[in-house]
């Protein structure tokens, strides 16, 4: 069975400031793997290129070098092609106080999802709404409500609807957790173990959670300064860090060797 | 973060609204919409407000001052009234107008007087203020050919009011679309229509104004000029609205919605129309209103020289340009009322403006987008 998506040597580099001939380094090289169903995080400090590499498999940024394969099959966003990948692979962003336009009602917010469909009559599109909707736990007649009206977990939810509209295969979490308060952690990530269930949908999941990352994800990516340092099962990776960078991470999340298993598949975050 | 964030949104929702009505309240706002509203209503229904149209010409009244508007005749009250008036010449040659006081004319409201179509739709010969003929009515007196400068102020107000809103809405098109695609594309595009942008800025208004006008063919019908002058003076101001609203669009195009937009594949043009510009609306609206009084002044401006609305039709400007030699105006002051009329609108359109943007401040408007 091949791949689902294969990252192949991602370079990106962005320039330096204004005036200096230095360049950023974003992605140096960076390689990845993601099969079908096996959800995969991605972790790694601040600014090691996490969002970078997520920016360019959703098509919004475009590498300097290398390949991404979606399928099989090398994404290109200027043609059917990249149509058909654009549909497939969806995100759910980190802040969902700026992921929703604040001026788009959550009709309009579903809406902007099938604008690559072809159009459909107003009470099928209505009833998937309403369908997608139930399936992340939003209820009632929500369709005409503006994004201030819905706490930060509510809105996530509606921004996981915009991504499920067009059943996605890929879906890339851009920290869909760390904006939100404790309380709501679980909730979303239940939700999302309970998607995929249901779905073929496969994860790629950017966090700086390790607990997060534990309960979601099968398999662990450890990024680091633009390269991926480490790959493999995620509990291969925890119990046994091999590269220090790993175990670095790993000690900074100061109470994974503390708490019991139980107490982070109840989905406590660290700190 | 959420939940502040939540309450910050509300806090700007209650207050958003409290302070449109406090925008009503603040001084000369609503002394403004009046002035203007009036003075939209006049100019819309002209030919009923104005006792004469712009064209009728009473060559005996050349120069005629005001009509004295009289209520006693012969030592009795009398309903308002004027007299005819006559010219007459004094000692040094010049010229006089004396009254004839064996005769009253009444001031009649809803009088009938000359014939007209009101707005080419609705004929009728109905006035809001009239005196019967002979006798003639100059609220404001009369110019150099004996017609009516209050009809002709109000029929001006047609072009000179609506030749405001014309050429915003003309640039305000340009400008917007400009100042989006800059902001949003980046790059060489950005750099491109910013360059084409300082070079549209750069020549001085007024001269630019000159060349182009120079450049529309003399021949033109005076509904070709009016359209003519509206391009003309939007191709000069749409630069820097389209600078700003690209300052503007350019952090507006980091916004994660704006990326969620472009991942799931929506058209840039629709991305530009759906998410970028109606954020910058508080900030255009209030730039617009600003705006027009700009558009007024250089229709003046052009008529003034004689390269705009040319006689016999009417505008603010053209009939300024009678008041240009010092000889006319000491002789007939009158003839300056257009400038008044200016002023008056002009002075309307900035304070509501100058309101609006405090209202619609960026700053007080950046808590919906927290």
């Amino acid at each position: 069975m091949s791949a689902l998506l294969e990252v192949k040597d991602l370079v990106k580099k962005f320039p330096g400031r204004r005036g200096s001939a230095q360049t950023v380094l974003a992605l140096d090289g960076a390689n990845l793997v993601l099969e079908s169903s096996q959800h995969l995080a991605l972790v790694g400090e601040s600014g090691c290129g996490k969002t970078t590499l997520a920016r360019i498999i959703l098509g919004v940024e475009r590498a300097d070098s290398g390949t991404v394969l979606f399928e099989g099959q090398p994404l290109r966003y200027d043609g059917s092609s990249g149509r058909v990948a654009r549909r497939k692979i969806r995100m759910v962003f980190q802040d969902p106080f700026s992921s929703l336009d604040p001026r788009f009602t959550v009709r309009d917010i579903l809406a902007e999802a099938l604008c690559l469909e072809a159009p459909a009559a107003l009470a099928t599109l209505r009833e998937r709404m309403r369908e997608v909707l139930r399936s992340v736990g939003l209820v009632g007649d929500i369709l005409g409500r503006y994004p201030r009206a819905f706490s930060g977990g509510e809105r996530q939810r509606i921004a996981i609807a915009r991504a499920l509209m067009t059943d996605p295969r890929l879906l890339i979490l851009d920290e869909p957790i760390s904006a939100l308060d404790m309380l709501v952690h679980k909730q979303i990530l239940d939700l999302f173990l309970e998607l995929a269930r249901t779905r073929p949908i496969t994860y790629l999941f950017i966090t700086h959670s390790m607990s997060a990352a534990r309960k979601i994800s099968q398999r662990i990516a450890v990024m680091s300064q633009g390269r991926i340092v480490e790959y493999g099962p995620t509990k291969q990776v925890m119990g046994q860090p091999e590269h220090p960078y790993t175990r670095a991470l790993l000690a900074a999340a100061l109470d994974y060797r503390v708490r019991e298993d139980a107490e982070f598949l109840n989905g406590k975050d660290e700190l | 973060m959420n939940q502040a964030s939540a309450n910050s949104d509300c806090v700007a929702a209650v207050t958003s609204r409290a302070s449109e009505l406090f925008f009503l309240r603040r001084p000369g706002v609503l002394a403004s919409l009046w002035a203007l509203g009036f003075l939209y209503a006049a100019a819309l229904l002209a030919e009923f407000v104005a006792p004469y149209s712009f064209v009728t010409e009473a060559r005996a009244y050349s120069y005629a001052p005001p009509s004295k508007i009289h209520v006693v005749h012969e030592g009795r009250l009398h309903r308002p009234f004027v007299y005819d008036v006559q010219a007459a010449f004094d000692a040094n040659h010049r010229r006089y107008y004396v009254e004839d006081r064996t005769r009253p004319f009444a001031l009649e409201i809803f009088g009938r007087g000359e014939p007209y179509r009101l707005l080419g739709l609705f004929s009728g010969d109905r006035h809001l203020l009239t005196v019967r003929e002979p006798a003639r009515l100059f609220l404001l007196g009369a110019d150099a050919r004996g017609r009516d400068i209050f009809s002709r102020l109000v029929h001006g107000g047609r072009i000179s009011l609506t030749i405001g809103l014309a050429g915003v809405a003309l640039s305000f098109f340009i400008g917007l679309l400009v100042g989006g695609a800059a902001g949003y594309f980046g790059g060489w595009i950005d750099s491109a229509l910013m360059r084409l942008c300082e070079m549209v800025m750069m020549v001085p208004g007024f001269y630019l104004l000159l060349a182009l006008r120079a450049a529309v063919p003399d021949n033109f019908t005076s509904v070709q000029v009016y359209g003519a002058i509206v391009i003309i003076l939007s191709f000069i101001s749409w630069a820097g609205l389209a600078r700003v609203i690209r300052g503007m669009s350019l952090s507006l195009r980091e916004r994660d919605y704006v990326l969620a937009a472009r991942s799931m594949g929506v058209s840039d043009l629709r991305i530009i129309v759906t998410h970028i510009l109606p954020h910058t609306l508080s900030y255009s609206l209030a730039a617009v209103m600003l705006s027009i009084p700009g558009y007024i002044l250089g229709e003046s401006a052009l008529s003034l020289i004689g390269l705009g609305i040319q006689d016999p039709y009417a505008s603010w400007g053209n009939m300024l340009s009678e008041a240009m030699s010092l000889v006319k105006v000491t002789f007939a002051p009158w003839l300056l009322w257009p400038a008044v009329f200016i002023c008056v609108t002009v002075a309307c359109f900035n304070i509501i403006g100058d309101a609006l943007r405090d209202v619609l401040d960026p700053d007080k408007a950046a808590g919906e987008r927290s």
